[in-house]
């Protein structure tokens, strides 16, 4: 993947959790951010070979935080919330190619003690997003 | 006259899975060797690093699930579990991450891959019948 398609990639993917979270970050939060929020992060991408390798996918980690006990069904909401959001999702436009979900799974962090905040409980959600450049998606594409 | 006929296939599974075993528990010894290896410098400066965490890396006996032979690596500490998910810490007031298992296991697929390959191959080649057993 070029820079480019990495950057539109984020912002697409960021604009799906978004929707659901709002207080959303790829890789690290800010310093002081208030939960309820996600963490955004590509696992290493993988190519099946084809087509010289431009057929990628990848696991998409999603974290997300709360304070227990104020936000724990806000937790369970959010995380259907995502669950759906992902659940058959795909995304097509002119400028990138084609992008769409396959499986995905969720589990609950186990409560951490010190040094962690022993208050706040998380969710780890790992989607598998497929992602195929423009001119792999339509015979019409110069 | 007669002719007897007797099928080898459930010795021939045996050897298989024996050697698939042998192959599983390579390839555990090289993901518990890399992981061991990127800890060594502990999870932050290195200067608490007590051994602790080294020496609780292990692996567990393989074993048959679905039809396939599966090996883990792990470790009883929890506190390996949040830096490698990351937490919010209380006393540097911040969000930290810092990976250790995943990226070894990356790096170390393509050898114990390898491990896999030659372990099993010498496990069933010496778990052969015997000419004179014929």
């Amino acid at each position: 993947m070029t820079s480019a398609t990495v950057t539109a990639t984020r912002d697409i993917l960021n604009a799906v959790v978004q929707g659901v979270v709002p207080r959303t970050y790829w890789i690290k939060p800010p310093d002081s951010v208030e939960p309820p929020w996600a963490l955004l992060r590509w696992l290493p991408l993988e190519s099946s070979g084809a087509e010289h390798g431009e057929r990628e996918e990848g696991d998409l980690e999603i974290l997300l935080y709360a304070r227990a006990p104020r936000h724990l069904d806000d937790l369970d909401t959010l995380t259907e919330g995502l669950r759906q959001a992902f659940l058959q999702w795909r995304h097509r436009d002119g400028a990138g190619g084609l992008l769409f979900s396959k499986r995905q799974s969720w589990a609950d962090l186990p409560p951490f003690s010190e040094p962690a905040d022993r208050e706040l409980v998380g969710v780890r959600g790992i989607v598998r997003v497929v992602l195929w450049p423009r001119y792999l998606t339509s015979v019409l594409t110069p | 006259m007669s002719a007897t006929w007797h099928s080898r296939r459930p010795e021939f599974e045996r050897r298989l899975q024996a050697a698939q075993i042998a192959g599983v528990v390579a390839m555990q010894q090289v993901v518990v060797n890399a992981v061991k290896r990127a800890l060594r410098g502990g999870y932050t400066t290195g200067d608490f690093v007590t051994g602790l965490s080294l020496n609780s890396v292990s692996r567990d006996t393989p074993r048959e699930v679905n039809g396939e032979i599966v090996g883990r690596v792990g470790t009883p500490l929890a506190y390996n579990a949040y830096w490698e998910l990351g937490h919010y810490n209380v006393f540097t007031r911040r969000y930290e991450r810092v990976e250790k298992w995943r990226p070894a296991m990356e790096e170390s697929r393509d050898a114990a891959r390898a491990a896999f390959v030659r372990a099993a191959r010498r496990a069933f080649a010496a778990s052969a019948p015997s000419e004179a057993a014929d």
